[in-house]
């Protein structure tokens, strides 16, 4: 009971943590204009690395907690992320956790798809169309960004990994 | 040995004595003579060695009376460090507190040039709490919501033009969606040529910072570094607001498709301190 509720708590803060950082560090960190997005960063390696309800609770919940703070409003984050994990989810057995290139591809995917359904959003809510070239090249720096955030992210989250099974094995 | 084993004593001699005698008066007389007469040299021979030995005596008093000193001394050195750690630790804080009334003070001298500018304006002062990080458009979080009159489409100014407009408002927080957001438009006047025109947030000009002028009425010539201002036709962007300065002249065959870029007055991605204008 006690190691369910340490753990809840820890999530917790790397909850805010993660929305700290993205606020007041990645905020200026801009590439050609273009932001990482550190939480979105944060739902793709909960999802790999989660079990299945742990990693749909915790999109939501991330979700939830954009929509509060960016938004004003509840919907859209909570539905976009949710759609990252169930797509993430959907093919986590076909790759290697701990394979690089696995979390290369992932993060490429799930950045493509959640710029894309920004893109729908956009053009449905402002009824505005936009420059094709504008749009490719925020995907391809935003790409870029994610995926070193998520290798850095991985081997942090990978040695905390490795540490709990050895003390585990140890035990 | 003398003959039939008998010893002969022999006489002292008197010429040893005489000569004894002889020799320390000599001596006598030598010291006499050789304190009347300066021999060049040996004074100062004497004298070095004098120097040196009251230089070593003297050298040799210092360091032992300074070496106990400094022994002596080190609890005062270990208090004094303790002091000045102490002291150290007060000019900190007391740094700290100035960094923030330095800020405090921007923030107001910012507020107050606003108001002197912008006093027919009935206006709430803002500070930027963060910015969103979403890409797609620029908006950021400011500290004041409905509690202080706020309401949507109102517009935001900063000490040197528009800034944009509240997009959402919540009880003591609102949103605002700045100008050089996509698709937020505001009806524009060329001062030169007092002619209206649209201004509008561009997708490709977002990360520039600057925005597009369009709809520029046909056989109006504009120049770079002309100033656009608020026309005040629609609700939200009062009459005679700064927006911006003509960047470029986009020409294009068809003269009805000619745009320009405008850089706005505003540092929009850092501002910090804003005001709303509450009608």
């Amino acid at each position: 009971m006690m190691k369910k509720i340490s753990q809840v708590i820890l999530i917790i803060l790397v909850i805010i943590v993660t929305f700290l950082v993205q606020i007041y560090l990645l905020g200026d960190l801009k590439l050609f204009g273009v932001r990482p997005n550190l939480i979105l960063v944060e739902v793709i390696i909960i999802s790999m690395l989660k079990p299945k309800k742990v990693s749909i609770t915790l999109s939501c919940v991330i979700g939830f907690f954009c929509d509060i703070i960016f938004e004003m409003r509840l919907g859209k984050n909570i539905i976009f992320y949710l759609i990252i994990t169930l797509l993430i989810l959907s093919f986590n057995n076909k790759y290697r956790k701990d394979s690089k290139m696995a979390i290369v591809c992932v993060t490429g995917i799930a950045t493509l798809v959640f710029e894309f359904m920004q893109l729908i959003m956009y053009i449905f809510s402002e009824e505005d169309m936009i420059n094709i070239f504008s749009f490719t090249k925020q995907v391809l720096i935003q790409e870029l960004l994610n995926i070193g955030l998520a290798y850095i992210m991985c081997k942090v989250f990978n040695k905390s990994i490795i540490r709990k099974n050895s003390v585990e094995i140890g035990r | 040995m003398g003959y039939l084993g008998i010893t002969r004593k022999r006489k002292p001699k008197k010429s040893k004595k005489v000569g004894l005698i002889v020799s320390i008066i000599a001596v006598i007389i030598l010291i006499i003579v050789f304190s009347k007469i300066k021999v060049p040299g040996v004074s100062n021979i004497s004298e070095a060695i004098i120097t040196g030995i009251t230089n070593i005596a003297k050298t040799t008093k210092g360091l032992f009376s300074d070496g106990f000193g400094y022994f002596g001394s080190v609890k005062a050195l270990k208090e004094e460090k303790v002091a000045l750690e102490k002291q150290v630790g007060d000019l900190k804080y007391k740094l700290l507190e100035v960094n923030t009334l330095e800020t405090e003070n921007e923030s107001l001298r910012v507020k107050l040039q606003i108001k002197e500018r912008y006093n027919h304006f009935n206006l709430v002062y803002a500070d930027v709490i963060f910015r969103n990080y979403d890409n797609w458009n620029d908006i950021f979080v400011i500290n004041q919501g409905s509690d202080a009159g706020i309401l949507e489409k109102q517009a935001v100014i900063a000490e040197n033009g528009l800034v944009g407009y509240i997009s959402e408002v919540s009880k003591n927080t609102s949103t605002v969606k700045t100008i050089i957001s996509p698709n937020v438009a505001i009806g524009v006047e060329i001062a030169s040529v007092n002619k209206n025109s649209l201004a509008k947030g561009d997708f490709s000009l977002k990360d520039e910072g600057n925005l597009k002028l369009t709809y520029i009425p046909i056989d109006t010539e504009i120049s770079v570094s002309e100033i656009v201002y608020t026309s005040g036709i629609g609700d939200v962007y009062p009459k005679g607001i700064p927006v911006g300065t003509i960047k470029k002249v986009v020409n294009k065959k068809n003269e009805i498709d000619r745009y320009a870029i405008i850089a706005p007055l505003v540092d929009i991605q850092n501002v910090n301190n804003v005001a709303i204008i509450v009608k």
